[in-house]
């Protein structure tokens, strides 16, 4: 392969990866642009409903459901998790500094892999094929299958999203309660229910990245470790911005991609760190990132 | 009743740490009780319980500085784990590379280390919030790679025969020894935050994080405090991991995780965030739940795999941090002062 070919395969499967990155990271944005919370857990959030959705479809030597019963299965069950998350936990935090609303988002984080640890175990645990998978050639780039579907489960999510916030009243009372929460519930809206959909949403989304990402790779409890792509992905994008995000995602993974074929031979591993340098320089230059609507205070 | 109150005549009396002969009594009683603890488990022969109170008072150290950045200034910092592991590792190269005196190595170690979280707080400070501890996290994991990848810090096996320290010709060597170190300098750091709680300097810190912009319009000058917080904090951090390399005698990547930075948080926020207290009290109370659960563990009555004592462990922290985080927002120090109000003002409580 010449240098062109490589470097198209290199964006063209980093767009693809791109897009699911972008798919999870919106579930942190609506978190954070509902609820104002700051998850930090969301990294755990994915690797549970992954494990959730395992537990009710099975493994290809010994598949549990049928697929479409499963996935039912596995969205009531992780509706009811971010339901109870919010219930539980985050209505107690309405009003409180925001430090505390994230260093519980750190105990939660601890509490959920701890127990993943114990119920499913530190092993890799391959998931059927809920998407076809098999390689796709393009003249001499090859792509994975299951990446490409990905990508337009992706793609139609953010735009389903994005037209719920801009086009429909519930997502009007989400921009409402974000924008000033007492001014808000003054107009009706109510906050609770607004926060409950949030909620439910955002394990929905983690679970969907989950069962996307662990069609790939296999699940494992290393999947809470994607909090760190997330949060590159989010902080890129600006924090409160879907559209963003996906342009986070793919930046992220064009990048990743490129760092590692390219510096990896003379710094092993420093694709793993490339999100933590873009974390900082976008810190530094544009803390509102590519597309973030709200100023960040500065001090 | 037995509230009386007391008249304090001079501003010195009203800001001092001790306030009557009882208190001293009483402090000198803890300390003596403190001193003689080792020699009652000695007698029982447990030594590992002399190891553990080793490990509590080094975490004490860097949870104190801990105590400064987020407790008191209130920069929520997830990159106390890298502090001390710099700390550590500048004193294990130190002693081993270039064969510096234990102590020499220790403070410059700490300074340096000190310098390090000013350029990381660099970008921190200009910022609010989390954003503060996505960089420092971001800074977590970029030290780790750091030393992962460079000859000098061993790569991933770490540096092994970090020299003891001496004092005046004795070695310290053994769990008992350094037990007494450990005690010493503890009690030191301990009266060092508590000063700075009194000073100027601890009053900036507290205003910063009550209200930052009427501390600025008083015209305390933000990010400078914010750099101060983070240098202070990260100096009790690299101390405490000089000592804790020198003690175990080894650095290795993986004494000094992400999760750990997180427990340190834990320990702040259960323990009453910008005390000095109730740091120690955070401290103690997730080390004893560990300790417990450990004992529990290896015990014939209930055997656990080590690896379920392990995730039991960061099971029963994370709950314990959720609970005190939606129940008790104060921590355990608040438990404690109106347990205090309600004794002196019986049968008058609040």
């Amino acid at each position: 392969m010449d240098a062109a070919t490589i470097l198209l395969q290199l964006v063209l499967s980093g767009i693809l990866v791109g897009g699911v990155y972008g798919l999870i990271g919106m579930g942190f944005v609506v978190t954070y642009r509902s609820a104002n919370v700051f998850n930090l857990a969301y990294g755990q959030f994915v690797m549970f409903g992954a494990f959730i959705a395992w537990s009710f479809i099975g493994s290809p030597q010994e598949p549990r459901l049928p697929l479409p019963i499963a996935l039912f299965l596995t969205l009531i069950a992780v509706i009811l998790f971010g339901l109870a998350v919010e219930y539980l936990l985050f209505r107690r935090m309405i009003g409180r500094p925001m430090h505390a609303t994230f260093i519980l988002t750190l105990g939660i984080m601890a509490l959920l892999h701890g127990a993943a640890m114990l119920i499913w175990g530190p092993g890799v645990h391959v998931l059927v094929e809920t998407v076809p998978r098999g390689a796709i050639h393009l003249g001499s780039i090859v792509l994975s299958q299951e990446y490409v579907w990905s990508f337009f489960l992706a793609v139609i999510i953010a735009l389903a999203l994005a037209l719920m916030f801009q086009r429909t009243r519930l997502g009007l009372a989400m921009r409402a309660a974000y924008d000033n929460q007492v001014a808000a519930r003054c107009l009706g809206v109510s906050a609770r229910m607004n926060a409950q959909i949030t909620w439910a949403i955002a394990a929905v989304i983690a679970t969907l990245g989950g069962i996307l990402m662990g069609t790939v790779h296999g699940i494992s409890t290393t999947l809470g470790e994607l909090v760190m792509i997330v949060l590159a992905v989010v902080l890129i994008g600006g924090l409160d911005s879907l559209i963003g995000c996906v342009l986070g995602g793919l930046i992220l993974a064009i990048g990743m991609n490129l760092s590692s074929y390219y510096l990896g031979p003379h710094l092993p591993g420093v694709e793993g760190i490339f999100s933590m340098a873009l974390i900082l320089i976008v810190l530094l230059v544009r803390p509102s990132g590519l597309m973030g609507t709200r100023p960040i205070e500065r001090v | 009743m037995r509230a009386r109150g007391r008249r304090k005549t001079s501003y010195a009396a009203d800001i001092a740490v001790i306030h009557s002969g009882r208190q001293w009594l009483t402090l000198a009683v803890f300390i003596g009780l403190l001193v003689v603890l080792p020699l009652v488990l000695n007698a029982t022969h447990n030594l590992n319980w002399v190891t553990f109170l080793n490990f509590t008072l080094i975490i004490i150290i860097a949870v104190l500085g801990l105590n400064v950045t987020t407790g008191m200034t209130g920069q929520v910092s997830l990159g106390h784990s890298a502090f001390i592991m710099l700390g550590g590792y500048g004193l294990a190269m130190l002693t081993l590379k270039a064969d510096w005196p234990f102590w020499a190595a220790l403070a410059v170690s700490t300074l340096v280390t000190g310098l390090i979280a000013l350029i990381v707080a660099i970008p921190a400070i200009r910022l609010k919030g989390f954003y503060v501890a996505v960089v420092t996290l971001a800074f977590f994991y970029i030290a780790q790679y750091v030393i992962r990848n460079l000859d000098i810090t061993g790569g991933t096996f770490g540096l092994i025969g970090i020299p003891s320290p001496s004092i005046a010709g004795m070695s310290i060597k053994g769990d008992v020894r350094w037990y007494y170190l450990l005690l010493a300098l503890t009690i030191l750091c301990v009266l060092v935050s508590v000063n700075i709680t009194r000073s100027r300097l601890g009053r900036s810190f507290l205003a910063v994080r009550d209200n930052d912009v009427a501390t600025a319009a008083l015209g305390v000058n933000v990010p400078l405090t914010k750099l101060r917080a983070f240098f202070v904090g990260s100096l009790f951090a690299a101390l405490a991991g000089g000592l804790w390399a020198s003690y175990v005698s080894v650095v290795r990547l993986d004494q000094f995780t992400i999760w750990d930075s997180i427990w340190y948080l834990g320990m702040i926020v259960i323990g009453g965030a910008g005390s000095t207290a109730g740091a120690i009290m955070g401290v103690i109370f997730l080390r004893l739940i560990s300790q417990i659960l450990h004992v529990i563990g290896t015990s014939d009555l209930i055997p656990l795999s080590s690896t379920v004592t392990i995730y039991s462990t960061q099971i029963i922290y994370g709950l314990v941090i959720i609970l005190f985080i939606t129940l008790k927002p104060m921590g355990m120090i608040s438990i404690w002062q109106k347990f205090k109000i309600n004794y002196k003002r019986w049968p008058f409580g609040v």
